[in-house]
């Protein structure tokens, strides 16, 4: 075979893996212009435009729709503003409680199996069985426990909108800490072992080990989660439409939620562009707080490669 | 380099996925899809077996048209059709929480104003399918620009459902000239007429609250309803507004515009000042009304209160009571109650005897109570809370003239008493009953036909006839019991009495009012005026 016939052979089957290589791509590339960029774009539009029942058009309506926004915020919205604060500040403070159980399995310390699995059950079973087993527990069984020990309640800890809120936060932490553990274990399991035994031949203690050796090699995992939970500010919703569908008490609102159901359960085509605008807003809010923070966590935490 | 096997079996692959994801699209097995009218029905609490019936009498009707017709219950998710609409199989929609405007607007659902001016002579009878809807608030909120797009399918009232052969047995009627008794010498009722079903049931919202003591004196529980929420006694308060303000009041609500005495002054409503309609006292007389009723826990089941306590689970506590030691004499649901808790008396048919079938044991929907002092408006005014369900054809369809025949005919006499028949319910037109199919009704349901086609029943649409209310729907339906008080928001009247036992009607009533007036501006940036 001739050099020339084997360069048009080369050239030959180049081509063919780039026909192939662009029919496998092109699928999700048109995918995420559609239903990303292009639903993103269109959300930035929506927001400065009003539906027209007249016509059924979306018209230009300026800054209309983020006015109303802002008067929502001052008024119907206040509740939701502290509730969704409140739900991070928990996430914040549930991190060290989860960073250190976690520590407590990775070191296969006592029980820690059992502890695995009934930290980890809320995440492996399904959400609808999880929702209803809390539900008759603080709606029924705990009224009654109360009521044995001569603690009359009127109502369930749910529907009693004094209580529901912390009871949501309750079901939140529970069902959220296995997913977290599993990502603190796992990055955990990957520290070098010779550094933990050199440090133990050191002598160094249990909690020096956490501090100065577990939590700085973990501290990618760890950053990545204060990183999202600034990001999920505006959009956790709190398992509020899982107990309490579309119609919530306003007093436990969260920004997620309100936005949810408003675009799921509001007019339609007119509460969009209200909608989009808080989208928009929000976005425009917690994007730089995010990059801010992630600045400050990389500039100031720890470096670390292993 | 990819091997060229392993290209082949991956481009296969991705194909097979992709004609996989395509046959999805159109699964309908091996159903002859062109010659097929598909009928999506919300199943919800009335079923479809009215449907089916009324499918036989077109077809019997109708033997020139060959198609079949199939119900699709599988699209639940009505508040989407705007977004799945356009490419549903379904020709015929029967369905509820409608957003008729906005499918109008983007011509989704067909111009159906021919078949509905259209004398149904064809079917024997002389009169069109509006001048069987009739004057009044539904005809103008389903015309737009003089066409006709949908029309009503039923009527539902929120209210106490009682158990009259409870009600007999403990002698809970009001007797004249004072006392109780079973069946002789009722007083007559607030329609003042003797033997007609609201004799010796109160009057007034103290007759209420007495025959509430004399429940309670009598061990019995006077009232459940669903605690999974508190949409029901929502629905049930302003059903109270409606009837203690009258219709004419009422419109005011919908439109933004009229005047109303706010305050003992005659004020002009418009879109300015829409948060003044918080200061009606229909408004503030039902709260008081809901109060009371839940100032003492005698009054009402323990369970009221819990988020795991369903509708279903009300109605079969309200049934099965029969037998316990305190048995429960009303239940606060809707016309639909009754259909929806069918399985529940069969079930207990088997666990006692044929005393407890489904239109065997008797129940009535009590009068709402007027207030005391008279100033309730005259005739009786009721909340439909079937407001947005509706009929209507999809416009994409390629079946459209059988489409609008099958449309016209579930208006038909004959088509209207078969639902009535089937489901027990009634729709919001000029029809009436054979013998035979009346007497193949319940109590309950006999009872809630005559007071929906009673001239002195107006029936009140929860729908708005705003421009500005309709582009704020979310904000419109806060417009009912939204409040403030002492700085929390509220949304039911209920859950915050059951609650507090110490806050006031006074102070919801007037949180009604602060919550709207320090919103309203929200509208001023909009341009609204």
């Amino acid at each position: 075979m001739t050099q020339k016939s084997k360069t048009r052979k080369m050239a030959q089957s180049r081509r063919a893996e780039l026909i192939f290589y662009v029919t496998m791509i092109a699928l999700p590339i048109m995918q995420f212009c559609i239903m990303y960029l292009g639903v993103n774009f269109n959300s930035v539009l929506l927001a400065f435009r009003k539906y027209d029942y007249q016509t059924g058009d979306y018209l230009w309506t300026g800054f209309t729709n983020f006015r109303t926004l802002f008067i929502d915020m001052k008024t119907s919205l206040r509740p939701a503003f502290l509730n969704s604060l409140k739900f991070y500040l928990c996430s914040l403070c549930m991190m060290p409680v989860s960073i250190i159980i976690s520590n407590y399995l990775y070191k296969k310390k006592m029980g820690s199996g059992v502890f695995k699995v009934i930290l980890f059950l809320p995440s492996i079973i399904s959400g609808i069985v999880m929702t209803l087993t809390f539900q008759y527990f603080v709606e029924q069984v705990v009224p009654e426990v109360l009521g044995l020990v001569g603690v009359e309640i009127e109502l369930g800890l749910l529907s009693n909108p004094d209580t529901a809120f912390s009871m949501l936060i309750v079901f939140s932490v529970w069902t959220g800490f296995g997913g977290g553990m599993l990502l603190y274990t796992g990055a955990m399991a990957r520290i070098p072992i010779e550094c933990v035994e050199a440090a133990q031949l050191d002598g160094i203690t249990p909690l020096k080990e956490l501090l100065y050796i577990t939590l700085p090699l973990i501290y990618p995992t760890v950053s990545i989660f204060i990183i999202t939970g600034i990001a999920g500010f505006f959009t956790n919703s709190g398992a509020l439409y899982t107990f309490f569908g579309p119609r919530a008490d306003a007093s436990l609102w969260t920004y997620g939620y309100y936005f949810f159901t408003v675009t799921v359960n509001g007019a339609g085509a007119a509460d969009y562009p209200y909608a989009a605008a808080g989208g928009l807003l929000f976005t425009l809010i917690a994007a730089p707080i995010t990059l801010l923070v992630r600045w400050a966590l990389e500039k100031y935490g720890p470096t670390t490669e292993y | 380099m990819i091997k060229r096997s392993t290209r082949i079996m991956v481009t296969a692959l991705a194909g097979l996925m992709t004609l996989g994801s395509l046959a999805a699209c159109g699964a309908g097995g091996n159903e002859d899809s062109a010659n097929t009218v598909y009928i999506a029905n919300y199943y919800g609490g009335l079923g479809d077996e009215w449907l089916y019936k009324a499918i036989d009498g077109f077809k019997a009707a109708n033997p020139d048209v060959t198609m079949n017709f199939k119900i699709d219950n599988s699209k639940t998710e009505y508040k989407n059709l705007p977004a799945t609409m356009a490419t549903a199989r379904q020709d015929v929609y029967v369905v509820e929480s409608v957003p008729y405007i906005e499918l109008v607007s983007k011509d989704m659902i067909a111009d159906v104003t021919d078949v509905v001016t259209e004398k149904l002579t064809k079917y024997g009878e002389e009169v069109s399918i509006l001048d069987k809807l009739g004057e009044g608030q539904a005809k103008e909120y389903f015309n737009i620009e003089d066409k006709y797009y949908a029309m009503p399918t039923y009527l539902a009232q929120a209210g106490f459902i009682y158990d009259v052969d409870l009600f007999e047995e403990n002698e809970l009627y009001m007797k004249e000239g004072g006392g109780w008794t079973a069946t002789e010498n009722r007083t007559v009722g607030q329609d003042g007429e003797a033997n007609t079903q609201d004799d010796g049931l109160p009057v007034t919202y103290d007759d209420f609250f007495a025959l509430l003591k004399r429940m309670r004196d009598y061990s019995l529980i006077p009232l459940t309803w669903m605690g999974l929420d508190q949409s029901y006694s929502n629905t049930f308060l302003y059903n109270m507004v409606a009837d203690y303000e009258g219709y004419d009041n009422m419109l005011v609500q919908s439109t933004l515009s009229g005047t109303l005495n706010i305050d003992g002054v005659d004020t002009p409503i418009d879109n300015s000042n829409g948060y003044l309609l918080q200061k009606v006292k229909g408004k503030e007389y039902a709260l008081q009304f809901a109060r009371e009723l839940l100032s003492n826990n005698a009054n009402y089941l323990g369970s009221v209160g819990d988020v795991t306590y369903t509708h279903r689970s009300a109605q079969l506590d309200f049934l099965a009571s029969r037998t316990d030691e305190k048995r429960i004499a009303m239940l606060l649901d809707g016309d639909w109650w009754e259909t929806e808790a069918r399985s529940d008396f069969d079930d207990l048919v088997v666990e006692n005897d044929e005393t407890w079938a489904y239109g065997t044991r008797r129940f009535a929907m009590m009068p709402i109570p007027k207030a005391n002092d008279g100033s309730s408006a005259s005739g009786r005014t009721a909340l439909n809370s079937g407001s947005s369900t509706m009929i209507f054809i999809n416009a994409n369809t390629t079946k459209m003239e059988v489409a609008k025949r099958f449309f016209q005919y579930l208006h038909t006499e004959e088509a209207l008493r078969i639902f009535t028949q089937y489901t027990g319910v009634t729709r919001p037109y000029d029809y009436d009953l054979t013998p035979e199919q009346r007497a193949e009704l319940t109590y309950f349901q006999q009872s809630r036909f005559d007071f929906y086609q009673d001239n002195d029943t107006k029936i009140y649409y929860s729908i708005s006839l705003n421009d500005m209310m309709d582009q704020n729907n979310t904000y419109y339906k806060s417009m009912v019991w939204s409040s403030d008080v002492n700085g929390t928001s509220y949304s039911y009247p209920f859950t915050a009495f059951l609650l507090h036992k110490d806050m006031t009607a006074k102070q919801y009533f007037d949180g009604l009012y602060d919550y709207h007036y320090t919103r309203w501006s929200r509208f001023d940036a909009q341009g609204w005026w």
